[in-house]
Formats: structure tokens, C-alpha cells, sequence
């Protein structure tokens, strides 16, 4: 195998494609997806619901393309190796270990008959072949660490005897027991109110500061992504449509999808008229050439219908619109 | 202008019965919504905002009657609805409809969307002849395609089914919508187009409208007044861009500056919330916000602080916005 990936880069995706068969038919959810992340960036996966932007997470630690159903293809470069090639066994030793996920909904991913402390130092257990008492010691360090007062009575505690901040913050606890160098972050702030959502992100962006944590955060919020990301990959129908560096993209959107959505979303002290996006986004059943965006685009011309790949146009900032690329 | 005051709501209160988590068999009661007293006046939008498990849906069923009131009345038009026997009160459910949140668990999935729409109309007598001009208008006007009528709501995509749940709540014309979260289940690109039919309809028919929701901007987007609810209390209700451009409440001022926004790194440097809500079973002496609230002490422990009119139109709910770093820190 050919060893050309950067070395600052921790993690390298390469063409990643997803499809599953479903009753409805053959859908194709991601559609050769790259992107890299470097150790301590923090890279915002934007995108609507069924873009495609979970499933690539998940693909990445090998939750999706196990059954019989489903496939995935393409390479996931971390350290020398091909991720999505390894046998389950090995991804299981990266899971949870070198990379780790946190998900939406702080309450399912919790195990409400195992008390906190318990579950929180469960991955040492089992990564580390810890003892049950080093590990509960060590739960509870890392509890404080993300900001849970007493944490020492509140490991005995079981998981709906806390808050939704609370249980976010211990399943935040528990993905950094292994010290993790990626952190998979799947909306991780969308379940909760927008006081705790700011404590959530301030608590990512602290981690990034100490440990050096690579994040790739998921969510559809704009306003997240500003907060949190270094870098931003826009999403849709299953391709990356416009990849850049946040302040880049914020403040010159090139792609007209990326722009719709900046103008469509109600901006407090903003009293411009919202513009929506025509239409509706894709099903991901049929297989069309050339532009996804196509019909729901404003700035829509024949030669749409064509191949689309990620061209750059400044200095970082990746977008697949041929019309911007042709005035760019 | 003059201006007609269409629903006077005067310290409407629910308190729920639940069990003690200690002794189960005891009952402890849970207060949703405390005292709220607000007026809507005819061809406004009144936003209200909060967090969740703050009280602002039960404010919206309380109106509805679909919840009885523990306390407190809401007068339609010199009514009292919450005094009306079921058969009165069945007579007045056309004069205020509802928009929910989930526009799938709104409809019987059985019913052809014709049969949906007419289902209203027959409840409340409105003559045959009529329905079928009715339901055409409002469907132009919601932007549905006419052959929708014959379809049913699992053949819709969620703004679709939406905007079929406007129509179905503007059909009747009733003299106040409340609509409960109408966007949240929506995807962002088509939260616009409903929020914009929204405000569209509201200017065109001049109607009157209860907007609640936990998104601020979308309320600001919307409404002509915000009240912003914390602990089943309304805090401060101002004119939505003064709500915005002077916040008066330090919840309110919090709550605005948690709100992440489109600009890259504006987030880091804003002052942050501690703590949670605490819980409405065993609510805090005096101002629920205390706790919380960097500007808490022992005075506001002493006494609920009550709304008083800060600015014209503008009522806060705190003792101490008028000492100038309130308003200039956050």
C-alpha cells in the first residue's frame, strides 16, 4: 500500500462512500466524501437531516457496513492504517480508546441500571483491564474535570438522577477516559437548552485547549459551528458541497447552497425578510449526475448537469459549484 | 391607533399534582405556570420564549382550555372561557385554534387531507355549500397544490404537512391562533418558508397569534411583542427589538447572550450561566432566577419581584435592573 498521507494530519478520509439497500430501494448516503483532521482542529460537519453527515461518523468507527445490507467503501487513514479495512476485533480497540463518540441524546446513551461512576470508568474496564475500583476512582477525576460538583456522591448516582447538562457532561467524562485522540461529537448540544448548550460547547472548546483533542463535530446549527470550528465542511445530498476555514466561510460563503442556508435562518436583531430554499432536499434513492443542489438553485445553468468535484478556489477554501468556480 | 383587546388573561396559574420522590404517597404539586396575566391585542403577535419545562406550552394548552386552569381566567372578547360549561366552551373552540409542533401527530393518518380539512367545518356547522370554496382559498393561500385534497398526510413532506396544519387552523377564522413550537420539528431550510407564511398571513388577515417557542431569534422573527418566561413565570414582556436591543432581566440578558451565533469567535468572550434550573416542584424563596443570576442576593430572596413598566410597554420582573451594571455587563 502507497504511504502518501500527510503526517499532520490524524486522520485522513479518502473517498468515502456509503450505501445501503433498503425496501424503498438502493439508497446512496455518502457519495465520496474526503476530508482530513489535524490534531487539535476542531472540523464542523454542517449539514440537514438525512445529508448524509451521521452516517459518515458513524462509517468512521465501524457502526455502519457490518450487516448485510449495508457497505462502505473507501479509507479512513489514522496512524499508518486503513481503519475501515481492519477486521471488527481491531476497530474495537479503537473505539471507545483511540476514538471516541459522544451522541445526541445524553439519556439513550447511558445504561439507566448501571450508576454513573460505574459506567464513566466502564471503558477503562474494559479498554485498559483495569479494576472495577481504580477505574470508579478514576471516573470520578474525570467527572470533576468536566464540571460535575460533588462528583464523588454523584458517581453513585444513577443516570436519571441527573439533568440533561449533567448526563452530557458524564458521557463527555466517559468518552475521555482513554484519552482519545479524535472526538466524534454527533450533535452532541441539540437536546439541550440554549444556557446548557453554551456551558457543552465551552466545555469541548476547553478540552481541545488541554488535551489537544481533534474534534469532528456534527450538528446543523450555523450558530454552533461559528462558535466551536476551526474548519467547516458543508454537506448535502451526501457530498461535502464547500469546505473551509470558519472565518473563511462566514464571511464568503461561495457555494449557493451555504448561502441559502446563512440567509434562511432567523438571526436575533436581524429584521431582513428570512429567503428560503426552494424545494425540498433529495432523496438519496436516485442516482443523478452532475450538481445535487441543481433544482433547488437559484443560480442554476446547463452545464450543472455535469461532474462536480471540490474545486480550490482561495487557499483552503474547497467549493464544487462550477458557476462560482468559473466567476472565482 | 386604536387598539382592541382581544384576550385578557389575569393571573392564570396550574399547579399539577405529582408524587414526592421521598414518600411517594404523598402528593407534592408542581407549578407549571404561576400568575401569568398578559393582554393580546387585536392583529398582534405575541411571542413567548423559555427553556424547556419553563411553563410556555402549558401557558398555550391553559388558553386552549385544553388543561384546566388552577387559578386565574382568560376572557375572549369580555368572555370568560375558563367559567363556560363543555357544551359553551365547544361553541367557542373555533374562535381559537391551535398549531403543533409535530405536523404528523396532528392528523389522523387515515384521513384524506380533503376529509382532514372538512372535518372543522362540519363540526361547527358551517353550511356545505361553502367548504368547498373555503377549503380551495385557503390551500392558494398556505401555497398547497389542489390535488393534495385527494392524497394522504404520510405522501407530505414535514413542511408540507405544516403548512396543511395552518390551513386547517386558519380555516375557520378564528380570533387567536397559539401556535406551539410550529418550526422545531422542521429542517432549517424549511423553517423559513413556515415562519414566512406566518408572517404573511398574520399581516394579510391581520390575525392575532400566541407564538411560542424556545428559539428566540424565530420569535423575534415573528412577533411583535416577546414575553420570555423562566420557572412558569413571565420575567419581562417588551416590544421584540427593545426585548433584544435593551434586555432588562439578567435571564433575559443570559439567555440572548447563550444564543450562538453566525460570526466566528463571537461566542468566547460572553458571560455564561451557572447552573441549572432548579426544580418547579421546590421552587426557591423569592425571584426563581436568584440562584442563578449574577446579581442575586439576600433582598431577592425576600418577595416573587413583580412586573413593573420600565419603559413605556416594557415590564421587567427584577428588583434590581435598574442598577446601571445590570444593563451594561452582559
Amino acid at each position: 500500500m502507497k504511504e502518501e498521507n500527510n503526517i499532520e494530519n490524524l486522520l485522513e478520509v479518502r473517498n468515502l462512500q456509503v450505501e445501503f439497500a433498503t425496501r424503498q430501494g438502493h439508497m446512496h448516503a455518502v457519495r465520496g466524501v474526503n476530508f482530513s483532521l489535524k490534531k487539535g482542529e476542531i472540523l464542523g460537519l454542517v449539514g440537514e437531516s438525512g445529508c448524509g453527515k451521521s452516517v459518515t461518523a458513524n462509517s468512521l468507527l465501524g457502526l455502519v457496513g457490518k450487516k448485510k445490507h449495508e457497505k462502505v467503501t473507501g479509507e479512513a487513514w489514522f496512524h499508518g492504517e486503513n481503519i475501515l479495512d481492519k477486521p471488527e476485533k481491531e476497530q474495537q480497540k479503537l473505539r471507545g480508546n483511540k476514538i471516541a463518540m459522544i451522541f445526541q441524546d445524553p439519556m439513550t446513551s447511558l445504561n439507566p441500571v448501571l450508576k454513573v461512576g460505574r459506567q464513566v470508568g466502564e471503558v477503562l474496564e474494559i479498554h485498559q483491564k483495569k479494576k472495577k475500583q481504580d477505574a470508579l476512582e478514576e471516573a470520578i477525576i474525570q467527572l470533576q474535570k468536566v464540571g460535575i460538583p460533588s462528583a464523588k456522591e454523584r458517581a453513585e448516582d444513577y443516570p436519571f438522577q441527573f439533568s440533561g447538562g449533567m448526563r452530557q457532561r458524564a458521557i463527555i467524562a466517559s468518552s475521555l477516559m482513554c484519552q482519545p485522540e479524535i472526538l466524534i461529537a454527533d450533535e452532541p448540544t441539540t437536546a439541550l437548552d440554549v444556557t446548557i448548550q453554551a456551558q457543552i460547547l465551552d466545555l469541548l472548546r476547553e478540552l481541545r485547549d488541554t488535551y489537544k483533542v481533534a474534534i469532528l463535530l456534527i450538528t446543523h446549527d450555523l450558530g454552533v459551528v461559528a462558535e466551536l470550528c476551526d474548519t467547516v465542511a458543508v454537506m448535502y445530498a451526501g457530498e461535502i458541497v464547500e469546505k473551509a476555514s470558519a472565518g473563511e466561510l462566514f464571511s464568503h460563503p461561495l457555494h449557493p447552497y451555504t448561502k441559502g442556508l446563512m440567509a434562511c435562518v432567523p438571526v436575533l436583531g436581524r429584521k431582513e425578510k428570512l429567503i428560503p430554499i426552494p424545494g425540498q432536499p433529495p432523496k438519496l434513492y436516485e442516482e443523478k449526475a452532475g450538481c445535487q443542489f441543481a433544482d433547488r438553485c437559484p443560480k442554476r445553468r446547463p452545464e450543472c448537469s455535469r461532474d462536480t468535484s471540490l474545486l480550490e478556489i482561495a487557499p483552503g477554501h474547497y467549493v464544487s459549484c462550477k458557476e462560482v468556480g468559473r466567476i472565482g | 391607533m386604536d387598539r382592541e383587546i382581544i384576550l385578557e388573561i389575569s393571573g392564570l396559574s396550574k399547579e399539577f399534582a405529582v408524587k414526592g420522590r421521598m414518600f411517594p404517597y404523598k402528593k407534592e404539586m408542581l407549578k407549571a405556570v404561576q400568575d401569568v396575566t398578559l393582554t393580546l391585542e387585536k392583529g398582534e403577535t405575541l411571542g413567548i420564549v423559555g427553556e424547556s419545562g419553563c411553563g410556555k406550552s402549558t401557558l398555550g394548552r391553559l388558553i386552549m382550555r385544553l388543561i384546566e386552569p388552577t387559578r386565574g381566567s382568560v376572557v375572549l372578547e369580555g368572555e370568560n372561557l375558563t367559567e363556560l360549561s363543555s357544551q359553551k366552551l365547544r361553541k367557542h373552540r373555533k374562535d381559537f385554534q391551535m398549531i403543533f409542533q409535530d405536523p404528523y401527530a396532528a392528523f389522523d393518518p387515515r384521513m384524506s387531507i380533503k376529509a382532514i380539512l372538512e372535518e372543522p367545518l362540519r363540526t361547527h356547522g358551517i353550511p356545505k355549500e361553502q367548504w368547498e370554496e373555503r377549503i380551495t382559498r385557503m390551500l392558494e393561500m398556505t401555497g398547497i397544490p389542489l390535488d393534495a385534497l385527494k392524497r394522504y398526510p404520510h405522501e407530505f413532506s414535514g413542511g408540507q404537512r405544516q403548512r396543511i396544519s395552518i390551513a386547517r387552523a386558519i380555516l375557520l377564522n378564528p380570533k387567536v391562533i397559539i401556535a406551539d413550537e410550529p418550526v422545531s420539528a422542521l429542517d432549517v431550510s424549511i423553517q423559513a418558508q413556515i415562519l414566512n407564511l406566518l408572517k404573511d398571513l398574520q399581516e394579510k388577515f391581520q390575525m392575532t397569534m400566541l407564538f411560542i417557542s424556545h428559539n428566540l431569534a424565530s420569535v423575534q422573527y415573528v412577533s411583535h411583542r416577546v414575553a420570555v418566561m423562566y420557572l412558569g413565570r413571565i420575567v419581562e414582556i417588551a416590544p421584540s427589538d427593545a426585548l433584544y436591543e435593551r434586555p432588562l432581566h439578567p435571564y433575559t440578558q443570559a439567555l440572548i447572550s447563550a444564543i450562538p451565533v453566525p460570526v466566528p469567535g463571537a461566542g468566547i468572550q460572553r458571560k455564561r450561566l451557572t447552573g441549572e434550573v432548579p426544580s418547579p416542584i421546590h421552587l426557591p424563596r423569592g425571584c426563581a432566577f436568584r440562584m442563578r443570576c449574577p446579581y442575586g442576593d439576600e433582598a431577592c430572596a425576600g418577595k416573587v419581584p413583580e412586573l413593573t413598566e420600565a419603559e413605556p410597554g416594557h415590564y421587567v420582573a427584577c428588583d434590581k435592573y435598574k442598577s446601571a451594571e445590570v444593563i451594561h455587563e452582559i
